[in-house]
């Protein structure tokens, strides 16, 4: 044989080319035929060719990845908010005048009528208004008291009995609070009372069992016990803590009163004072020194008068809720406005709207579907029955429509899982029509192939040529306008979180992450770490969706020559 | 239409209750509030149920009186004269950048097909169809409004317009259109990119091409007389049918920044459930739709003289 076919012009050309190699010889064997690879394979290779395909399958494994697997391995959830502790200028304590006359009854006296009772700081008025020392009270039922001024800021009510010659004192009172010297002991008002009795008439009482002595000090008022050590000193002012811990040493009351006076006699709005405060560290934990008493550091008290009170300002470490936190090694990509973590959120965000375009574009495929394969497969007037339908819901606007439903779900306030699935399904609805023209197109133009005769020859039932034989060949169509209405699809769900109208608080979603900021300026520029991430996310789904889109639709087109 | 209607209708934001309140407790009202609410009701038709509302609002719709707008308190074809004109503006100076950016870039790349420039034209049309407007307009606004300081961040007028010459307010308006033109431009490149490279493709495959250059023609004459009059067809037909669509207004550039257009408009008629105002626009919409339709089936008579022939 190869004798005869050595003039041949195949085999000189063939001896040439295998000159020119070397080593190879070209023979037409079965090794050298052309390998047939069935359409799929086809599809796949023209597909992996395409470079931008190939970069928009990975970027979505990698999107993919990040939303589904991610959280498995980040430890914070979506909506955990996170504390941090600074120095913050707070509201530390406030001083007020009490003004109102507080009245205790003393123990043992006999029961006085309430009209009497409510009206104390009425009768008190009165006498300062007129300037008397002596006042006649007679309760409803008749019986006679006298109000008696006993020293300053302390009044003294005692019944008048007849049967006994002198006046019993039933109640005392006074304006004076009692501080204690030491913090959080409290005064019991058989205390209170026997040492106002006491303070103008002598100076020494017993309450509780104990002996004190009571007596002007140094411009103020002092009770000490029978050791002579300091239990407790009055003041006209009610020295508080806004945080309602009776942490205030006596000293502090006192120097803050002294302050106080002072801004009154000069008539100063603001002052200033230093004083010993227990400190905190950074992590808002109290400081022990070695021997386990609390350590003091020297803090700046402001001063300042407002209406009904004095506020009394410093800086103190709080516990705040950490907002806007910069990139750091714990928060990878800081936190947004309300303190949560943006990676996890992201994450997270990214489950739902990836989640939300896939179930929107089945779902509508599946209407376009079933609706464009009954139109086009039937024809007749169950076409232009299917077609009106069609026509009319590509007229429905879908924009207005959702931003309508968002504003109608917001005035019900709706459960937010509730609305995305409300969400979904309207999207889903609205969105068919496109799909089941381009079904119905497909199948038009395949029902008249011959393939189709010969089924029908054959006798295959009608749903099984649609959906084995028909349905398989518009698939390629399908699968392009799929893909590629994820896309709009999650870019549509985007701008109605980020109009405020789809996905809620707290469930986050790329939308509303970028929601958050751009109501002010200075979270725009200030915190770009928020939004700027989630903005690029985005951009980057949808442009890997597109890329493989495009190249699918490359791909199944058999026209393509390369 | 009768769905959005029913939508508005079912909207718990009720202006009949609340302007029937006002009118109530206004000093010298004669009515009380239940009667207030019963003669609005009877004014919008509202009493007659959902259809029967429907109905008496198309009856008078159809005669040109679209009634007054409940969000904005003038009558409705006044705040839409009012804002038509600033949405026009925006999107007709749009239309026109699209066009001269996107078209000359499509052709170029349909030309050198799988050169580098096509694979980035292709990437930068890709790209262009799937920016998210909202973050367009944020990042324009961030880059410049905000670094670097060139323009306002929204609003269509600066702080001393009305201390301006009237050229002086032109100009000042124009400046202020910058970015929504810029944001509008960049999303709409895309898609007419890729048109424009696809039907550009298809005319270079064809016969009659093959046959200019088999007779000697430059490769520049072929393409710019013979390829690109046959891509004007469908070119021409979807720009002159998108024309009725420049007065739709783009919701959302619109409402980023402040301009106040018919989308900004309808946006806030939407969301507070002024009913007049959400219907006069659908049916704007609904006819600039079908208007888009006509145009482009005259467009194709006209361009393509085969059509002309059927």
């Amino acid at each position: 044989m190869a004798d005869k076919n050595k003039g041949s012009l195949n085999e000189a050309l063939k001896r040439r080319e295998a000159e020119a190699v070397g080593e190879r010889t070209e023979t037409f064997d079965d090794f050298r035929r052309v390998r047939m690879l069935s359409p799929g394979q086809l599809v796949s290779k023209r597909f992996f060719r395409n470079k931008l395909a190939l970069v928009g399958l990975w970027i979505l494994i990698i999107m993919f990845l990040f939303a589904f697997i991610g959280p498995l391995f980040y430890g914070y959830s979506q909506t955990e908010i996170f504390y941090k502790y600074d120095r913050l200028e707070i509201e530390y304590a406030s001083a007020s005048e009490r003004t109102d006359y507080v009245s205790y009854v003393l123990d043992g006296a006999p029961e006085i009528h309430y009209s009497v009772l409510n009206s104390m700081n009425a009768y008190i008025r009165e006498m300062e208004a007129s300037g008397s020392k002596e006042y006649a009270v007679v309760d409803p039922l008749g019986l006679q008291y006298t109000l008696k001024n006993s020293g300053e800021n302390v009044y003294i009510l005692t019944k008048n009995d007849p049967a006994d010659s002198g006046q019993t004192p039933v109640l005392v009172a006074s304006t004076f609070v009692f501080d204690a010297c030491d913090p959080g002991r409290s005064f019991s008002d058989v205390f209170k009372s026997a040492a106002l009795l006491a303070l103008y008439a002598g100076g020494e009482f017993t309450a509780d069992g104990e002996t004190y002595t009571i007596l002007a000090h140094d411009g103020g008022i002092l009770i000490r016990d029978a050791s002579g050590a300091d239990v407790a000193a009055l003041g006209t002012f009610v020295v508080r803590r806004y945080s309602g811990e009776d942490t205030l040493s006596i000293t502090f009351k006192e120097k803050a009163q002294a302050v106080i006076a002072e801004m009154d006699a000069k008539n100063l709005k603001t002052s200033a004072f230093t004083f010993s405060l227990p400190e905190m560290d950074a992590a808002g934990n109290y400081v022990y020194d070695g021997n386990g008493s609390q350590n003091d550091a020297e803090t700046d008290i402001t001063v300042t008068r407002e209406t009904g009170q004095y506020v009394l300002r410093c800086e103190q470490v709080t516990r705040l809720i950490d907002i806007y936190a910069p990139p750091s090694p714990e928060h990878l990509l800081g936190t947004d406005g309300d303190g949560m973590d943006i990676l996890a959120r992201m994450m997270y965000g990214g489950r739902i709207s990836l989640m939300v375009g896939f179930v929107v574009v089945i779902l509508e495929s599946l209407l376009g579907v079933i609706m464009g394969g009954i139109a086009g497969f039937f024809g007749g007037w169950v076409d232009t029955l299917i077609m009106r339908l069609v026509d009319i819901f590509y007229c429905i606007p879908i924009y207005p429509i959702l931003i309508i439903m968002g504003a109608f779900f917001d005035a019900i306030l709706m459960n937010p899982y509730l609305r995305l699935l409300w969400m979904m399904a309207i999207l889903g609805f609205l969105g068919w029509a496109a799909c089941a023209r381009l079904v119905r197109g497909q199948i038009l133009s395949l029902r008249e192939q011959e393939f189709m005769i010969a089924e029908e020859a054959t006798g295959i039932r009608a749903s099984r040529r649609i959906f084995r034989h028909l349905v398989p060949n518009v698939m390629p169509q399908l699968i392009v306008n799929a893909t590629m209405g994820l896309g709009s699809v999650i870019i549509t769900e985007s701008t109605l979180s980020f109009l405020g109208l789809g996905v809620k608080h707290p469930l986050a979603t790329w939308g509303t992450m970028i929601n958050s900021v751009t109501s002010s300026t200075e979270s725009m520029i200030g915190y770009a770490y928020i939004w700027v991430p989630v903005g690029l996310l985005i951009c980057l789904t949808v442009i890997a969706f597109n890329f493989v889109g495009d190249g699918l639709r490359d791909a199944f087109d058999p026209k393509m020559t390369q | 239409m009768f769905i959005v209607y029913a939508l508005m209708y079912a909207l718990p934001t009720s202006y009949v209750e609340s302007t029937a309140r006002e009118l109530a407790s206004k000093p010298g009202s004669t009515k009380s509030a239940a009667e207030w609410i019963a003669e609005l009701n009877t004014q919008y038709g509202f009493d007659k149920g959902m259809i029967g509302g429907y109905f008496q609002w198309l009856q008078s719709a159809v005669r040109g009186d679209f009634g007054d707008s409940w969000n904005w308190g003038v009558s409705v074809t006044e705040k839409f004269k009012d804002v038509i004109w600033y949405s026009f503006a925006l999107a007709l100076v749009s239309f026109i950048l699209q066009i001269l950016i996107a078209v000359p870039l499509g052709v170029i790349a349909a030309k050198k097909q799988y050169s580098l420039t096509d694979h980035t034209v292709t990437v930068i049309s890709l790209v262009g169809i799937s920016l998210p407007t909202f973050f367009v307009a944020t990042i324009l606004k961030l880059i410049f409004a905000v670094k670097l300081g060139w323009f306002d961040i929204s609003g269509m007028q600066g702080r001393d317009y009305l201390l301006l010459s009237d050229a002086g307010k032109f100009f000042d308006l124009c400046k202020h259109f910058v970015l929504p033109a810029l944001t509008l431009t960049l999303i709409s490149i895309g898609s007419l990119m890729r048109f424009t490279r696809t039907n550009m493709l298809e005319v270079l495959n064809a016969d009659y091409i093959r046959t200019a250059r088999a007779k000697g023609l430059s490769e520049n004459r072929v393409v710019s007389r013979h390829a690109f009059r046959n891509t004007l067809i469908p070119l021409v037909t979807i720009l002159g049918s998108s024309l009725p669509a420049l007065f739709s207004g783009a919701l959302i550039t619109e409402t980023l920044f402040a301009i106040r257009g018919i989308g900004y408009a309808s946006y806030y008629s939407m969301i507070n459930g002024d009913i007049p105002f959400t219907m006069f626009y659908l049916a704007f919409i609904s006819v600039l739709t079908l208007l888009g339709n006509l145009i482009a089936d005259i467009l194709y008579a006209v361009v393509d003289p085969r059509v002309r022939v059927h």
